[in-house]
């Protein structure tokens, strides 16, 4: 995946971070290593939620477990990909 | 009863209502004997065929951000969001809140006791059609928290860091009147200093808009501004409602320490239950309710100039409640006019109580009582004065405020003028 299609979804990503915490998240900037958490500010709940919205948007199958262990712009970068490559027909 | 009770005072009120956001826009239209209730096919798709009914008093283009200043997180429960901003109209005006919405250092602990009949419906509704549509799966995680009934006291509490009693009261159409009663009673006693309190209801989403459309109780007319017609002989329904109205209520001395304006006094608060059915009412349940507001208050019957009556337009509730207050009251004639807002404000269930609790402070304030709209033929029998049409002078020292619930929950509230 080039650089350009990461900075794509990340631009996606706003939106779906700011839609999970309800308007909470800081989205303006996205840098990769940001911490969900700490940095973003999502609660666990909303890594929670925000498995629905990454289906919604993405359309790939996501588990509670692959949601939770989330902690950074790039792990949510990096699964959007991998599942857009796996689930790829 | 006890001896060592305290004077408890309302000092800051909030509203919206279908005339708007705010106590005045609330007072303008129900004291202008105006309507507030029209065609909601812009709200939700009301196939004609199926729904006979396609009118409400809803509070149209309502967006909370451009009436909170700090973001709020409440996205898309209108009956917390409501109750948010009319929580905020009453702290400001009680001088409890800074220019950033947060409690002045002197403020807390503030209880929030908040009333409604159908509490966050619209989560829930959102939460169960995901399910029956797409399965387990879809049900979002946070769907609980967004549909728990104490999300209206907690968000308001979270929002405004009130950190007293937090609860809310869920007794269908008496639950604003309940929450008001029950904070004041506590102030009396000695539990709290001081809270806000309410009620707030947004109960026009699908699938209860069917339900009340079903149960066929709502009002049919081919005009929606004339469709709620309390004690009127035409009448033949309710026509359901929204909106919130929260009020700040204190200790008497705890005003004065403040320098908060009273704006009136809280005299008495009465409850019961009928015991008899679960959406039927009864004379005997009423009157008590109206008899024990009145010995809390230590008043007799004739001391009450102004009575803001339940008044559904319901055929039940209106024939039950006149001969009630005629049991109470004998026949006060225009010394006590009694009219019902719902003709104008439509049936806002657990919000309805508070509404009217603003109004009737408003009626203590300005000397002047609203009509009840559309009572062209009222009910001869009883001899209420029930102010038809066109609202009037007419200074109160004294009013009451009647709710009663399906499930048989009776509740009234007595206000007096501020000294």
């Amino acid at each position: 995946m080039t650089t350009t299609a990461r900075v794509r979804v990340i631009e996606q990503l706003k939106p779906t971070f700011s839609n999970v915490s309800n308007g909470r998240a800081k989205v303006d900037q996205l840098p990769e290593d940001a911490r969900i958490i700490e940095d973003i500010g999502l609660a666990s709940l909303d890594l929670l939620e925000l498995r629905f919205e990454l289906e919604a948007v993405w359309n790939p199958t996501i588990t509670d477990e692959e949601a939770i262990s989330l902690k950074t712009v790039s792990n949510v970068v990096d699964l959007i990909i991998e599942k857009s490559m796996t689930e790829r027909p | 009863m006890n001896a060592n009770r305290r004077e408890v005072v309302v000092t800051g009120m909030g509203a919206v209502s279908p005339f708007g956001i705010g106590v005045e826009p609330l007072w303008s239209g129900v004291s202008g004997g105006h309507s507030g209730i029209n065609w909601i096919e812009d709200v939700l798709d009301l196939e004609p065929a199926m729904y006979p009914i396609r009118y409400a008093a809803a509070v149209k283009n309502f967006s909370v951000d451009e009436h909170l200043k700090r973001h709020c997180e409440v996205r898309n429960e209108k009956s917390v969001q409501m109750g948010l901003v009319a929580a905020r109209e009453a702290l400001v005006q009680a001088g409890l809140l800074t220019p950033d919405e947060l409690p002045v250092p002197e403020a807390n602990p503030v209880a929030v006791i908040a009333g409604s009949g159908h509490g966050p419906c619209h989560e829930a509704d959102a939460g169960y059609h995901e399910y029956f549509t797409r399965g387990p799966r879809s049900v979002r995680p946070a769907t609980l928290a967004k549909s728990m009934f104490n999300s209206l006291s907690s968000n308001i509490s979270i929002h405004f860091g009130l950190t007293g009693t937090n609860l809310v009261i869920a007794s269908a159409c008496s639950s604003g009147t309940l929450a008001i009663g029950l904070a004041a009673t506590l102030i009396r006693d000695g539990f709290l200093e001081r809270a806000l309190c309410g009620g707030a209801d947004a109960p026009i989403t699908q699938a209860i808009f069917t339900g009340w459309t079903n149960m066929r109780v709502m009002a049919r007319h081919n005009e929606p501004q004339k469709a709620s017609r309390p004690f009127d002989a035409k009448r033949n329904g309710l026509v359901l409602g929204e909106g919130a109205a929260m009020v700040v209520l204190e200790s008497c001395a705890s005003a004065e320490r403040r320098g908060a304006r009273p704006l009136a006094r809280l005299l008495g608060h009465g409850t019961s239950s009928d015991a008899y059915h679960i959406t039927a009412p009864t004379v005997a349940g009423q009157v008590a309710a109206m008899r024990a507001s009145l010995v809390d208050a230590q008043l007799e019957p004739q001391r009450v100039e102004y009575l803001n009556l339940h008044g559904t337009a319901t055929r039940a509730n209106d024939e039950t409640e006149a001969l009630a207050v005629a049991e109470v009251f004998g026949r006060p004639g225009d010394r006590m006019p009694a009219s019902s807002t719902k003709s104008m404000l439509g049936h806002a269930l657990g919000a309805s109580g508070a509404l009217e609790f603003v109004i009737c402070v408003q009626v203590l304030s300005h000397g002047f009582v609203p009509p009840t709209i559309n009572c062209d033929e009222p009910d001869p029998e009883v001899g209420l004065d029930y102010v038809p049409h066109v609202g009037r002078d007419h200074p109160v020292r004294i009013a009451m405020s009647n709710s009663f619930a399906f499930g048989g929950s009776n509740a009234c509230i007595l206000l007096g003028r501020n000294q």
